[in-house]
């Protein structure tokens, strides 16, 4: 009954493999961020908490953990290739209407009446979406070419686009941060959507995705029919 | 027939075990001198077995040119008593390493790229430091405009 109950008020946005794609990468990009900044400040050579930790230099693991979030991408990529694609289709499709959205926006993220939208995704996140992304990339390719050069005249410029991105992406990443965990009063409870069941509430989610709140729940099969 | 976005994830999975692969081995690469044909670095002040201060001016020479990580030089991470993980960048051939506890200690200089992984050279020597400093056995290197070191070794 409960289950009932919770299946009718709550929506499941993103499924479990997605939930945990995005878990790993967003732990590995905290840990970047974290040993990148320790360097970038002048402290390498003086171990952080992290390399103290794990008996490893900042500059190793900053190196490690980048290798291994190229992994973790590229697995996501082999494993859900198909919505990945989608996801990133979904991003970059504007209409019209969305620049009514984006007017209301300032206010909405106080009182919860943002515009509505008929993507899967809002358009400010769609805006972030490829932002994040081409910052991501560009991160992540140079960070590949500093680790493949080790050195030289080129790996001067990689350095310098490897810096740049990473403060272009830093910004982003705390909007999403701050957004995402409802800080604004617009936003509060999204942040369900991607952790501890990723079930949110579906007057949060018909809020912020009208149009895929109603299309999710086309989708769902009639109670008491099997499938 | 595979897809090609099949064939770049495939591609994507391979470069990065083989960075892992490269990440790993060329951290653990830094056994010691250089082999033959690899960059050099040798510890050139002070002379093994000296007696030295709290502070002690040390001096290397290498095979290739050095500089701070962002020129995309080589560097040299200095430190003491095997300490591999508390180290100070230095992008010259000459640093005072600072605040020595009287006793025994190991100085210990290795060479690394840019991005911080090995290049495969390295070099150490034992000092002994002693409460009424040096007995005239080590030398201070006079500062040079090639000594861009990051800041003092306090240990």
């Amino acid at each position: 009954m409960t289950t009932e109950t919770q299946a009718t008020t709550t929506v499941e946005r993103y499924h479990r493999s997605t939930r945990w794609l995005h878990a790993v990468v967003y732990l590995s990009v905290l840990t970047l961020l974290a040993t990148g900044t320790w360097l970038l400040i002048g402290r390498e050579g003086d171990p952080s908490p992290l390399s103290e930790l794990t008996g490893v230099s900042d500059a190793r693991l900053h190196v490690w953990v980048g290798w291994a979030l190229i992994g973790v991408l590229a697995l996501g990529l082999v494993a859900k290739g198909r919505s990945l694609a989608l996801f990133a289709l979904e991003s970059v499709r504007f209409r019209k209407t969305d620049l009514l959205w984006f007017r209301r926006w300032p206010l909405a993220l106080f009182t919860g009446r943002f515009t509505r939208h008929e993507g899967q995704l809002d358009p400010g996140q769609r805006v972030a979406n490829v932002v994040l992304a081409v910052a991501l990339v560009a991160v992540l390719a140079s960070g590949v070419g500093m680790a493949l050069l080790h050195g030289g005249p080129a790996f001067v410029w990689l350095v310098r686009i490897h810096k740049w991105s990473t403060y272009i992406l830093i910004p982003l990443l705390l909007g999403h941060i701050v957004i995402a965990a409802g800080v604004p009063p617009g936003y509060r409870g999204v942040w369900r959507s991607m952790h501890l069941g990723g079930r949110l509430d579906r007057n949060v989610a018909q809020r912020l995705w009208p149009a895929w709140t109603e299309r999710h729940e086309d989708r769902r099969p009639p109670r008491g029919r099997s499938r | 027939m595979a897809t090609p976005a099949k064939t770049l994830t495939i591609a994507a999975i391979t470069l990065a075990g083989a960075g892992l692969l490269a990440a790993c081995g060329s951290s653990s690469g830094d056994s010691g001198d250089s082999g033959s044909g690899g960059p050099s670095l040798t510890i050139t002040s002070p002379t093994p077995g000296s007696k030295v201060g709290t502070s002690v001016d040390v001096a290397w020479d290498s095979s290739v040119e050095l500089g701070e990580p962002d020129t995309g030089r080589d560097h040299v991470h200095v430190f003491v008593d095997g300490e591999s993980n508390d180290y100070t960048v230095v992008g010259g051939n000459e640093f005072t390493v600072t605040g020595l506890t009287p006793g025994a200690h190991t100085i210990d200089v290795t060479l690394q790229h840019a991005d911080h992984s090995s290049a495969g050279a390295s070099d150490e020597v034992d000092v002994t430091v002693t409460k009424s400093g040096g007995t005239g056995s080590t030398p201070s290197p006079s500062p040079s405009e090639s000594d861009t070191s990051s800041g003092r070794y306090d240990y």
